[in-house]
Formats: structure tokens, C-alpha cells, sequence
């Protein structure tokens, strides 16, 4: 190969295209490429978009939650109708976060006459939302809900705006368990912080959540997520706090009522792993707690196994 | 004109940085919003920008692609990089399609989550301010190539200077 001619190109040559061959052109020039045209440009797009933002709003405004409003029964219908198979193809994966035992002579929580599985959460609660796909899931192979209504978690909160079910106003009937839920909040934000009060806790659940919900008897609890919720008391058995999994809440982002409920129908989706997944362990739990009825459900191979992983 | 290897260490620092700041970001993104030390209320709202929808772009959390991008740049803004004029071009295609992408990621911020989150506007900077320093760089020196008249040149002269050779 001849030697590179280092010195530049011959003034003859300068700027102008020689055979099939390369020139040499200084950075810049006059094009529209020029690097400061460039750099202001971006520049100028970035001042716009923040005046831009300003000027229509004053201050960023974040989209507001919806409020809560009866569930299509198409919706109810398609998540608490899932085939045992479905469900036993789940199983319970190892990412769950298995309900914890109480102690052996902590005193059983009970309602009418049978076991009561006790609630507490609040509809702006991100994780109670993704915590009650799977409660529904669970719950409707003991009884029936009724009146279950839709909403999302707050517009403000860590996964903003998480599609889910509500327990305020619903029924719900079983022969095995009675369910009682508290929906403390609603999602929609007072001036000054906080959200809407919904629903109180009597003076029994006060204590049972301040005793319970705890890190003494939840040791995944640190002391300071004592008070967590969602928090779940089933019988005074078993004891959930926060989301059993932690990578749900994530994968609801984005996603409206009907596609989350198809794809807690697919054991093959993150979202149908983790809900199915957590209904089978809270199954288990409330199996121990009615005495294994109804058979048909707690006679499941998948149960059963889930029942010696509770401790 | 400015040499070329002017303000290499700077670009890579820069690359650094992003990529520091693109690790910490996805291990929050996997492990937990509550790792970053940031406000969570108000107009900074970390957690709340972390974990919104538009967190995830075409399934690939764009925490991921940050870091992925920087590891990419870290390559391209090397010091022995640097003077390649082949990479050049690459360099500054790979600087525009990152500050495009950060003016997505900004309207998405403003006008669409309502948030902005601190580590996601440092890494916005840092990669402004690459994307500054790549397409203001001057261009390595390019190979000129020789007409034809100039390699016939060459070689009547190789083929004599090897004559001569040959008779020692």
C-alpha cells in the first residue's frame, strides 16, 4: 500500500471527491450537522418541553386513580372460575412468600361459627392490589363473592395506578369460612397528605392488627413495616403481611382488569404464576383452619404439599 | 483544529458514571424502589417514575437499556477508541439515538407520569453531556487515498527502489 499522505490532502484535491477514494473534511462546517446546531437544538427541545409543562399546568400533574365501581361479572366470572388443573399447574412457586404459622396456643380467630379469615388493607395500597387477585382466586374455592367492585391503587404511589379488585361493599357467603375485610382508605387523596377514609377497624381488629402485624410473630417483618399492609389474619392460624410476591405488583403496571384476568388464567405468565401461585399457599392455609373441607379442594396433591411447606 | 484524543478521559469518565448510575438503577428496578435514596412524594417521586408503566419499554426495562447503553459507550469513548475513525461515525450515531431517546424519557416524565425521578435525570445529564462532547469532537484523521495516478506513481518507483536493491 503506498504511504498514507500524512501531511493532509494537496490544496488541489482539497474538499473535493477524488476517484473512489475518501477525503478529508474538517469537523463542522456549514451543514445542518453542525455539532453546535446540535447541541442547541436539543437543548432548545428540553426548554420547551419543561416551559411547555409549566405553562399548561403550572406544576406536573399526576393522572389521577379511579374510583371504585362494580366489577363486570364477565371479570368476576373469568377469576373465580379457574379450573383445579389450572391450579395445580401452578402450584406454588419458590418466589412466594408463604403464610407464616402463629404459635401453637395463639387464640383461633373465629366468626358465626366458623373460621374467619380477616383483611386489612386500603384501595390505595399498591400491594394489597395485587395482593387480592389471588385472595379472590383463593377465597372463591371456599364461597362465593357477590358485589366485588374494580379499582385502582393510588395515582401517587409506588406502581401507580395498579388495576385490581376492591372489597368494600362486596358479600361474601361460604359453609366454611367467613371472610371480613377491611378497606381502611379509598385511593383518592386528601389536601395535606393521606387518602379518604372508607371503612374503621372495630377495637378487635385494632388489636389483632397491632399484635399480629408485627415483626414478633411476621419475622420477615422489620419492626419498622410493623403495621403492614395488606395484612391478612387467616383464623388466627396463619399470618400474611405485604405482597407474597414481590415481583406481582411490577408485573400488573400497565395492564387493565381484563388482561390481568387473562393472564391469571395462564400459569405460564408471571402474573398467573404468582396469583395462582399465592391462592394455592393461602388455600393451603385456609384449608388447615376449616378442618381440609371442602375435600375437593384440599384433597389436591398440590395443597397437600403446600400444607407441609406452612410452618 | 483540536486534536482529535482532546478530552478523552472526560467522555470516558462520563461513560463511567452512566454506567454507575445505570447499575444502580436496575438493581433497584429488580430488587426494590425503596433502594434509591430519593424523595417519594411530591414532584420527585422516584419509586413512583421507577415503577410506572413506562419503566419498561418493549418488555425491556429501560433501566436495562441505560445500562446497556453506557456499557456500549464505555467501548466507544475508551481512549484507544478514540483516535479509530472508523468508530467515529458509530460514536456519534450511538450519541444522537441515546439523547433521542432521553427526550422521550423526559416528555414521558413530565407530561405523562407527573414525576421526575433524581438518578433518572443524572443519567439524562451525563449522557447530554457526552452527546455534547461527541459531536463537538473533531473527527479523527481519515486514510487519504491516492488517485490512480499517484499509486501508478508509487509503483514505477517501488519497482525501481526494488531494482536497485537487487544489484547490491
Amino acid at each position: 500500500m503506498p504511504p498514507l499522505n500524512r501531511n493532509g490532502p494537496t490544496s488541489s484535491r482539497k474538499g473535493k471527491k477524488v476517484g473512489a477514494g475518501y477525503n478529508y473534511r474538517p469537523a463542522g462546517g456549514g451543514s445542518w450537522l453542525n455539532p453546535g446546531y446540535l447541541v442547541g437544538g436539543v437543548v432548545l427541545v428540553l426548554l420547551a418541553l419543561i416551559l411547555i409543562k409549566i405553562a399548561v399546568s403550572g406544576s406536573p400533574s399526576p393522572a389521577s386513580s379511579t374510583a371504585a365501581r362494580p366489577a363486570p361479572a364477565a371479570l368476576v366470572r373469568s377469576v373465580t372460575t379457574i379450573p383445579p388443573a389450572t391450579l395445580d399447574a401452578a402450584g406454588v412457586p419458590s418466589n412466594i412468600t408463604l403464610p407464616v404459622a402463629t404459635p401453637a396456643k395463639t387464640p383461633l380467630l373465629k366468626a358465626g361459627g366458623k373460621p374467619e379469615v380477616l383483611y386489612v388493607g386500603a384501595e390505595y395500597c399498591p400491594y394489597c392490589a395485587s395482593e387480592r387477585w389471588a385472595m379472590v382466586v383463593a377465597l372463591s374455592r371456599f364461597g362465593t363473592f357477590s358485589n366485588l367492585g374494580i379499582v385502582t391503587s393510588s395515582a401517587t404511589d409506588v406502581y401507580p395506578n395498579t388495576h385490581t379488585f376492591t372489597f368494600y361493599g362486596s358479600t361474601y357467603t361460604s359453609k366454611y369460612l367467613t371472610f371480613v375485610p377491611v378497606e381502611t382508605y379509598t385511593n383518592q387523596p386528601v389536601p395535606g397528605g393521606g387518602y379518604t377514609t372508607l371503612q374503621t377497624p372495630t377495637a378487635q381488629q385494632d388489636s389483632i392488627v397491632s399484635q399480629y402485624d408485627t415483626s414478633n410473630y411476621i419475622p420477615y417483618l422489620s419492626s419498622s413495616s410493623n403495621g403492614s399492609i395488606p395484612f391478612i389474619d387467616i383464623a388466627g392460624r396463619y399470618l400474611v403481611a405485604g405482597a407474597s410476591a414481590a415481583n406481582l405488583p411490577p408485573a400488573l403496571a400497565g395492564l387493565d382488569w381484563t388482561q390481568i384476568a387473562s393472564q391469571v388464567r395462564q400459569p405460564s405468565t408471571t402474573i398467573g404464576s404468582d396469583v395462582l401461585g399465592i391462592a394455592n399457599a393461602l388455600t393451603a392455609s385456609i384449608c388447615n383452619s376449616t378442618g381440609q373441607q371442602p375435600a375437593s379442594v384440599c384433597s389436591s396433591p398440590v395443597i397437600v404439599k403446600a400444607e407441609q411447606s406452612l410452618k | 483544529m483540536k486534536h482529535v484524543l482532546e478530552w478523552r478521559y472526560l467522555q470516558f469518565a462520563l461513560a463511567f458514571i452512566g454506567l454507575g448510575l445505570g447499575i444502580y438503577l436496575t438493581v433497584a428496578h429488580y430488587v426494590s424502589p425503596a433502594l434509591l435514596v430519593c424523595s417519594n412524594s411530591g414532584l420527585v417521586n422516584c419509586a413512583r417514575v421507577t415503577t410506572s408503566p413506562q419503566s419498561v419499554v418493549l418488555g425491556i426495562p429501560v433501566a436495562v437499556l441505560g445500562l446497556l447503553y453506557f456499557l456500549g459507550m464505555l467501548f466507544l469513548t475508551h481512549p484507544r477508541s478514540l483516535g479509530s475513525w472508523r468508530l467515529y461515525p458509530w460514536r456519534y450515531a450511538y450519541a444522537v439515538a441515546g439523547i433521542i431517546f432521553v427526550l422521550y424519557l423526559v416528555y414521558t416524565e413530565l407530561f405523562v407520569i407527573g414525576s421526575i425521578c433524581m438518578y433518572c435525570t443524572a443519567v439524562h445529564v451525563d449522557t447530554f453531556l457526552l452527546f455534547a462532547l461527541i459531536v463537538t469532537a473533531a473527527r479523527p484523521e481519515l486514510p487519504v487515498r491516492q488517485t490512480k495516478k499517484e499509486m501508478a506513481s508509487y509503483k514505477a518507483g517501488r519497482k525501481r527502489r526494488q531494482g536497485r536493491k537487487s544489484w547490491k
